[in-house]
């Protein structure tokens, strides 16, 4: 039996109802109505219903105006037509052209007709529901693809102006220290410039989220997250710390792993309060019962608490205290829905800010 | 004719750069450079009613984070009329794009809008009109 396939059949006569569930129940799950107020209720208990068989005349509705008001609400359900009267013929048809009706089946129908119908029918439902599901995606890419544009012209060509006025200005002027500075600022721009390409890598490599899966060692994680993070922890005096909780299997992407990390660290140690003595960052993980649970900590600035409901918006910035491009916390957000996992963060204003990340292990 | 300068932008780079242009010109008496356009504000409202009667120019950026240029206008167009008809505002963008210039119509206090990256010839063109 085909329990996925759900067929609602509404006729005032319940013979009919008997013979088509006494046929039918055992290849699909078959709901019947003997009228229009029944059937919408089975309806609303039932959206994920595929297919609606509907008589033509019966005493409270005709079949046509019933499949003409639900459309609205449940469009998805393929709906279908059964009719004894030629006379009904003109209003079938005139349904089917108007899109109401996928099919109008002759009464008596045979269980072969009906069978073929469902067949064809359920067909039309996937593609129809495939599409629908499509098409919400396209619309999603649709949207970012217009922020894009919109960041692209701000945080790739703010860079290259500011290389393209430091150039020019520097054609012009004779005095040997200005040039100099000057060339710093393309350098500064051009870096800039730089980072802002790897983190639309780091978004795309996301987007596509083909995963591969194998055994992280948290241990290794943790030496790979100090080589990375001692130069600048060094230069900027701040400690930095990690411990290990509890150290099960952990498999997951690795790649993504680190981008997370990364991101949630270098926001760490780069959102610090200046002149303050006692700086630290902190990681924690550990590996418990299939799920692993990161926590960095950071004695930064914080994050004001309107803010903290937007910054995993794409592009969203709370602060111009640091150079950033709106991001990180986006790729960030996105990679831990596509590995089913999920991140929260408590923040102080000047005291500081803590991100828990937990993923599951694959 | 020298005059004050008042520079916003989010970019401290940006900031450089239109500081060197404002210093090369010669036509600054003085630039202070805001990263922030709602520090720059309160610093228009604090100062706006000196004893000086000589205009100030501000060049303001658009999109910024925390407050964009067009916050910034709004804010500015609400402060006392004696303080707004000391500055000349000069937009300078990099999205100077038909939705952006449609915005920026209603603003009389803009007196020019250039687009980055900002030259020597652009700038000058832009105050020459005020000689």
């Amino acid at each position: 039996m085909n329990d996925e396939i759900k067929i609602l059949y509404l006729d005032d006569e319940v013979n009919n109802l008997v013979a088509f569930k006494a046929y039918f129940r055992l290849d699909y799950q078959v709901y019947v109505a003997e009228n229009t107020n029944e059937a919408l209720k089975i309806l609303e208990e039932h959206p994920d219903l595929r297919m609606i068989f509907t008589d033509q005349r019966m005493p409270d509705k005709q079949g046509t105006d019933f499949l003409d008001e639900i459309r609205v609400i449940y469009p998805l359900p393929v709906r279908i037509l059964l009719t004894a009267y030629t006379d009904d013929l003109d209003t079938a048809i005139d349904a089917i052209n108007r899109g109401n009706v996928y099919r109008y089946v002759k009464k008596p129908w045979s269980v072969e007709t009906i069978s073929g119908v469902i067949r064809d029918a359920n067909r039309y439902y996937l593609t129809n529901s495939l599409l629908s599901v499509k098409n919400k995606e396209l619309e999603q890419a649709y949207n970012e693809l217009d922020k894009f544009a919109h960041s692209v012209s701000h945080d790739i060509r703010g860079p290259l102006a500011g290389i393209m006025a430091a150039a020019q200005l520097a054609r012009d002027i004779s005095d040997l220290n200005e040039v100099g500075e000057l060339l710093q600022i393309i350098v500064n721009s051009a870096e800039k410039l730089d980072r802002y390409i790897l983190t639309i890598h780091d978004y795309y490599s996301v987007r596509r989220g083909e995963f591969n899966i194998v055994d992280i060692d948290l241990n290794t994680l943790a030496d790979d997250m100090r080589v990375m993070y001692e130069a600048i922890a060094n230069a900027k005096g701040i400690r930095f710390t990690i411990t290990i909780n509890n150290s099960d299997v952990f498999r997951s992407d690795e790649v993504s792993v680190k981008l997370v990390l990364n991101n949630l660290l270098s926001n760490a140690f780069k959102y610090q309060k200046k002149d303050y003595n006692y700086k630290y960052v902190h990681l924690e993980m550990g590996v418990e019962r299939g799920v692993a649970t990161f926590i960095v900590r950071d004695s930064g600035i914080g994050i004001p608490e309107k803010y903290l409901g937007e910054i995993f918006k794409l592009f969203f910035r709370a602060t111009l205290l640091e150079a950033g491009s709106g991001l990180g916390l986006y790729n960030v957000k996105n990679i831990l829905t596509k590995l089913g996992g999920q991140i929260t963060v408590h923040s102080e204003e000047n005291v500081g800010t803590e991100f828990t990340v937990v993923i599951p292990t694959k | 004719m020298k005059y004050p300068f008042i520079v916003i932008d989010d970019s401290p780079i940006d900031c450089l750069i239109v500081k060197k242009v404002i210093g090369f010109s010669g036509k600054s008496s003085d630039v202070k450079v805001f990263n922030d356009a709602s520090v720059a504000l309160r610093y228009i409202e604090q100062h706006g009613e000196g004893e000086r009667t000589s205009i100030s120019f501000i060049t303001l950026d658009i999109m910024m984070p925390v407050m964009n240029g067009f916050e910034f206008l709004e804010k500015f167009n609400s402060l006392p009329k004696s303080i707004q008809e000391r500055y000349k505002i000069i937009i300078l963008s990099l999205s100077n794009n038909e939705h952006t210039m449609k915005r920026l119509e209603k603003y009389d206090v803009i007196e020019a809008i250039v687009e980055k990256p900002i030259t020597m010839d652009k700038f000058a063109e832009v105050i020459s009109r005020f000689q």
